[in-house]
């Protein structure tokens, strides 16, 4: 296959990638490794007990039951709300998908899960941060989409994979667990499934859809015999599909899951519209789809499972914003 | 706010500041306009629009006049000259609605433009200081039916370009608080308020016509009525909202609830010699415990959204001795809460109007 990164080998392009992360201003902004930060303070059980409470207190429309900081930011969908706006107002009820994720050492949690709101099932993405046992952040994506949110209640319960604990031989470090997940988005953006460190078990599910290895999947891009979501990730990032992609920036790794092997961040792709056709190898130039032909951007809240240093399984929910929009969370705006 | 109200249903917030902000009538004082020579005539602020609007149709802003520090943002985002639309627009479209202050240095355009070759609404606004363009502020309607609306219309209500009889011109703040009567009357309407409208106002809401539309069918936007009332067909015609109504009739209704708040009001134009205040800001429908409301008539209704989202606005207001006589807004879905990119947070969540000499440079 002619690709440009197809005979480097992943060891000099985690190198160079990192050095492209750091000198094209690429915003990778990754949970920090420093020994025993907070973890005394808020163990594995204590966050996601947090969450529960969080999510108890949602749906009760009561912020009485949470403890918060007195500078808490909250953010749905990107945008700074005070607490008790947005969701606190609408959401009727839990649905029966949910998966949890922690970080002790960042003093971070985070969800997934299914929701109704004013009846209407909906996929809620929590991220909590606590600090002195009050939570001072909470960012939410709420994808406001009643068939996602079927179909990921339709799986039943989370792939099996994220609900493993890793075994001691199939841990890395944090830095390398954020590096694995990194090149992901390198790999979007050069079109270069080869050069990221798939599991060939690997597959993907965003908004409760599975765009990989799904042979009865309709996608934008399909062409004839060209069926991209019928491929393995691998495949499917080498198609060249997702160049109208032009940068995935800020990266924001959150929660770096030690336990359960899970790198969980929200991530910005940022799409011009310029872009008219992909030049798909072995398949000659497919036309990109109306709805990327024009400026927008889509906030990812996506996770990683990371076993042996592969990348096992990813899961995501999105929410389509205007074009370079802010993620809520800069230190300074634009 | 007809097409507004048909595609969304109805909204609300439960916070009593939030209500009482509702009803706040700010005292309308005369700002002092900053000191600065403009030297910008209304054909020389048009001259902008078009040179703009040129040099955006061929994806060029090499030839445009602009600060070393001048700020563009395209739906509320702020962009570096010559991104987003800039990589899209292929041509100008036919429609074209300039709204100059001559005074305050700043134009406002509706228009239709192309993009990949298909209709879109672009709302711009510039400032102009020393004749260099050294704001941008648009609106992208990325709706082909609507730019195709606007087109067929033709051009603008020829009421907007007609001048205001010199003694009976309004001052600035007067135009801006008749004006924003408008805001503050939808903003948790309900229909028991002062509403200045003449009695032949009208609306155009992305080229459709929102008020006195005889060929539009009656909209119902309850969604549900309260135990408390029997809902009879003759009820649920009395609940029906619609575009066949008057601009004063709608706002009387009560029926315009639904719209919780609407904040970050900007008055970016104001001309008192042909009348016209346009602002930018947005409508809130929080959908929340405000969807159930009392009707002037005192029957309990639950209207409106069930998931809480914003429209992102500009709209135009022709006053005269007053009252509103004509209205035309373009507009926009964006996410909840979203901020300008011109105002900070307090400002952003804030439902006073403000005038071009209070927004922050």
């Amino acid at each position: 296959m002619p690709n440009r990164f197809a005979a480097i080998t992943r060891v000099s392009l985690s190198v160079l990638w990192a050095l492209a992360a750091m000198c094209a201003c690429v915003k990778v902004e990754a949970a920090r490794e420093r020994p025993g930060a907070l973890e005394d303070s808020c163990d594995y059980s204590c966050l996601t007990g947090f969450v529960d409470q969080y999510l108890k207190a949602l749906v009760a429309h009561d912020l009485s039951q949470i403890a918060v900081t007195d500078h808490l930011k909250f953010t749905e969908n990107t945008i700074r709300l005070k607490l008790g706006d947005g969701l606190w107002g609408t959401i009727s009820g839990m649905g029966t998908y949910k998966l949890y994720f922690a970080d002790p050492h960042e003093g971070q949690a985070g969800w997934e899960g299914t929701i109704r709101e004013n009846g209407t099932p909906a996929i809620l993405l929590l991220r909590l941060k606590v600090a002195g046992n009050k939570i001072s952040e909470v960012e939410t994506l709420v994808h406001r989409n009643a068939e996602s949110a079927q179909a990921l209640e339709k799986l039943g319960s989370p792939n099996p994979v994220w609900l493993q604990p890793l075994e001691p031989s199939e841990q890395t470090s944090r830095k390398e667990m954020v590096r694995d997940a990194n090149l992901y988005f390198e790999g979007i953006l050069h079109s270069s499934g080869d050069s990221v460190p798939f599991d060939p078990n690997c597959n993907r599910i965003l908004d409760g859809y599975q765009d990989t290895n799904n042979p009865t999947a309709k996608g934008w891009f399909d062409n004839g015999s060209f069926r991209p979501d019928s491929m393995g990730i691998r495949e499917n990032m080498n198609t060249r599909i997702w160049t109208y992609i032009q940068s995935i920036d800020p990266r924001r790794y959150l929660v770096v899951d030690e336990k359960m092997g899970i790198v969980f961040g929200v991530f910005m792709f940022n799409h011009p519209g310029t872009v008219k056709w992909a030049d798909v190898p072995g398949v000659g130039k497919v036309p990109m789809p109306a709805i990327t032909q024009r400026p927008s951007s889509v906030e990812m809240g996506e996770f990683f499972k990371i076993q042996k240093g592969t990348i096992r399984q990813i899961e995501g929910v999105s929410i389509a914003l205007p074009y370079r929009s802010l993620t809520g969370w800069e230190v300074s705006g634009r | 706010m007809n097409r507004r109200l048909i595609s969304l249903g109805s909204a609300a917030f439960a916070l009593v500041a939030v209500m009482a902000a509702s009803r706040f009538t700010p005292a309308f004082e005369d700002p002092p306009l900053p000191s600065r020579t403009i030297g910008c005539d209304r054909a020389c602020l048009d001259g902008f629009i078009d040179r703009y609007l040129e040099a955006l149709a061929v994806g060029d802003w090499s030839g445009l006049p602009v600060t070393a520090t001048v700020k563009f943002t395209e739906d509320g985002q702020r962009l570096n000259l010559g991104d987003g639309l800039w990589n899209t627009a292929t041509g100008k479209g036919t429609y074209k609605f300039y709204m100059e202050d001559v005074e305050a240095g700043e134009v406002g355009s509706f228009g239709t433009m192309r993009e990949a070759g298909e209709p879109i609404i672009l709302s711009l606004r510039l400032r102009i200081e020393d004749h260099k363009v050294s704001e941008i502020e648009t609106i992208v309607v990325r709706n082909v039916e609507d730019a195709q609306n606007l087109e067929k219309r033709g051009h603008p209500d020829p009421l907007f370009m007609q001048a205001i009889p010199g003694g009976e011109r309004a001052s600035r703040p007067d135009l801006v608080k008749t004006a924003n009567m408008y805001f503050s009357g939808m903003q948790l309407n309900d229909g028991k308020g002062n509403y200045p409208f003449t009695d032949d106002c009208d609306r155009v809401e992305n080229g459709a016509e929102a008020t006195n539309n005889h060929t539009a069918s009656t909209e119902n936007v309850i969604a549900e009525q309260s135990n408390s009332v029997e809902t009879s067909s003759r009820q649920r015609s009395d609940l029906s909202y619609s575009a066949a109504w008057g601009c004063k009739q709608q706002f009387q209704s009560g029926l315009l609830h639904f719209v919780t708040r609407i904040r970050d009001r900007r008055f970016v134009v104001v001309d008192p010699e042909r009348g016209v205040a346009l602002a930018f800001c947005f409508f809130d429908h929080a959908a929340g415990k405000t969807r159930t409301f009392q009707l002037p008539d005192g029957r309990t209704v639950t209207s409106g959204p069930t998931t809480p989202w914003t429209w992102e606005i500009a709209e135009v207001f022709r006053v005269e001795h007053g009252e509103i006589r004509r209205i035309e807004a373009v507009y926009h879905r964006c996410p909840y809460g979203m901020g300008s990119g011109w105002s900070n947070w307090p400002e952003s969540l804030s439902t006073q109007p403000r005038f071009p000499s209070s927004l922050g440079r």
